[in-house]
């Protein structure tokens, strides 16, 4: 099979598609093949590992044996939407409850967040006004 | 830095967000170059996946360059070009040990149910930002990335991050004899190259099944398959059988997952009434489309907690039905070479590009299937 590259390193003569394209026939020639293999770490992987403390508050299932190695600090729960998030995560995922909370959680965040932008909106329209009347009564 | 952030349903907007940085020995911090938009996100920004928090950066197929490096990290220094997996993964765990990168154990506290920890897919997958902004934290850094070679462009490989060995794993666990007939449901990104690995793995005939004209088209160009849009027949199982010579195909595909058009009852139920996780149609017509004793494999996204699925007709036709999240590390290396030695072009499918200002203009597109799109591709710092 042609493997031509132009300087610039684009390729200029790919093959046909379709039948004929036999390259990985063998399934042994499948990189996933067996999807499980026999244990061994991944060459470069960490000798020793320290675990990431959060800064903020990280929810975990219930029934985590140890914490997991890395965490991320992003949007951590709050307000109304959060304690329904930390209800959420009392229930082992098994259980639709907890999924259901959390989708409950995310419609409450986004309207709250909403309601919150409107509300500012509304409070700078309000000032705005109150400074026009005021300049006027002047 | 600018990053893509999601506000709710339908809504995503670019914001300010203060740059990431190191937070574990094993960090590096990534200058993203190039930042794709998977049909996955679509699912996120339907707000269809639980615990998907406002504020959000979206993102999990990047390249980018090595910026600030953990003091633990060895294999990567300042300035290297990076591709990487969607997937977080330790390389040590219990999973990691066995190839299983995307069932890793040790980077997402919040499910032990649903995967590892994913960059930008809700914190069902971990809450790791996500890598379609202009930076990027990428732990265990000497696992995941792979250096991009001098002589190739971010474009080349990008597709390595996700749908290409995701589309390449459908294939493998389809379990493909040569000369065996493959339909695969679902004719975007992941399907195109499941279309493409099932040709490389030998089989006879393949068949790809989508609504969208252009995608089809695309479809018969790209790969020379055979195609059908189910939305021009009465019934799509019926006319897939007697495409299949009565019995069905060897291994059928789904490429699509929970947002499957085709059943209006079930969109009813999944998407409106919210009583399944979404829509398993194209899973359905898999296993009723399958021959007996033949393969389904599935890579389309499906959520929590359950699905409608024909699952009495797959024991009674003997269906052997195979689906993971893609160990993207295991095929990096094959792939790669597939690439440089001209077998897949996997940029040909890139058909806009956009600065991330535009993300929510590359969404809405996307979104449509509008302008023929198949593949947008976010550029946070320009063309550099
Ligand atoms: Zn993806
Ligand atoms: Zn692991």
């Amino acid at each position: 099979m042609s493997t031509d590259r132009r300087a610039d390193g684009l390729h200029t003569h790919l093959p046909p598609a379709g039948p004929g394209r036999v390259d990985d026939v063998d399934p042994t020639a499948r990189p996933g093949v067996p999807m499980e293999h026999l244990p061994e770490p991944f060459p470069t992987a960490p000798e020793r590992v320290v675990v990431q403390r959060p800064r903020v508050e990280v929810l975990q299932i219930p029934g985590r044996k140890k914490p997991v190695w890395v965490v991320s600090n992003a949007q951590p729960p709050r307000g109304l939407s959060g304690r329904l998030r930390r209800r959420a995560f009392r229930i082992p995922e098994h259980h639709p409850q907890h999924w259901m909370l959390l989708l409950a959680a995310d419609r409450l965040e986004v309207r709250l967040t909403r309601a919150k932008r409107w509300l500012g909106f509304a409070a700078g329209a309000l000032a705005l006004w109150a400074v026009l009347r005021a300049i006027e009564d002047r | 830095m600018r990053a893509l952030a999601y506000f709710g349903p339908g809504n995503v907007r670019v914001v300010k967000k203060p740059d990431p940085r190191i937070e574990h020995p094993q960090d590096v911090v990534l200058r993203v170059t190039r930042a794709a938009i998977c049909g996955s996100d679509l699912h996120l920004l339907h707000g269809l996946v639980p615990d998907t928090r406002v504020g959000c950066t979206l993102g999990h197929e990047f390249t980018g360059v090595v910026e600030e490096v953990g003091r633990d990290v060895k294999t990567l220094k300042r300035g290297d070009r990076v591709v990487v997996p969607f997937n977080i993964s330790c390389g040590r765990c219990f999973f990691c040990e066995r190839g299983l990168f995307a069932n890793c154990e040790n980077t997402n506290p919040s499910s032990n149910d649903i995967a590892s920890g994913v960059y930008g897919y809700s914190h069902t997958t971990g809450g790791f930002e996500g890598g379609q902004a202009e930076y990027v934290r990428v732990p265990f850094a000497d696992v995941g990335p792979t250096r991009i070679p001098e002589d190739m462009e971010d474009e080349e490989v990008l597709f390595l991050s996700d749908i290409l060995p995701t589309g390449y794993q459908a294939a493998e666990m389809g379990e493909i004899q040569k000369g065996e007939t493959v339909i695969v449901f679902g004719s975007g990104p992941v399907g195109l190259f499941a279309q493409l690995s099932a040709w490389l793995m030998g089989a006879g005939r393949v068949i790809a099944v989508d609504r969208v004209p252009e995608r089809l088209h695309f479809a018969r160009q790209f790969n020379g398959v055979e195609i059908l849009n189910f939305e021009e027949v009465d019934d799509p199982v019926m006319t897939l059988r007697e495409m299949t010579g009565g019995r069905g195909a060897d291994v059928c595909i789904d490429a699509v997952g929970m947002e499957a058009e085709g059943s209006t009852l079930e969109r009813a139920l999944g998407l409106k009434a919210n009583l399944e996780a979404g829509v398993a149609t194209a899973l359905a017509w898999c296993i009723q489309t399958a021959r007996k004793g033949g393969n389904v494999s599935i890579v389309g996204v499906y959520g929590p907690p359950w699905n409608l699925v024909p699952i009495g007709t797959a024991m009674n036709k003997g269906l052997t039905l195979r689906m993971n999240q893609c160990n993207v590390k295991r095929y990096l290396p094959h792939l790669l070479k597939h690439i440089r030695e001209g077998r897949i072009d996997a940029r040909r499918i890139i058909t806009h590009r956009f600065p991330l200002e535009r993300a929510p203009e590359a969404y809405d597109l996307f979104e449509k299937r509008a302008r023929g799109c198949i593949k947008c591709v976010l550029l946070p710092h320009g063309e550099a």
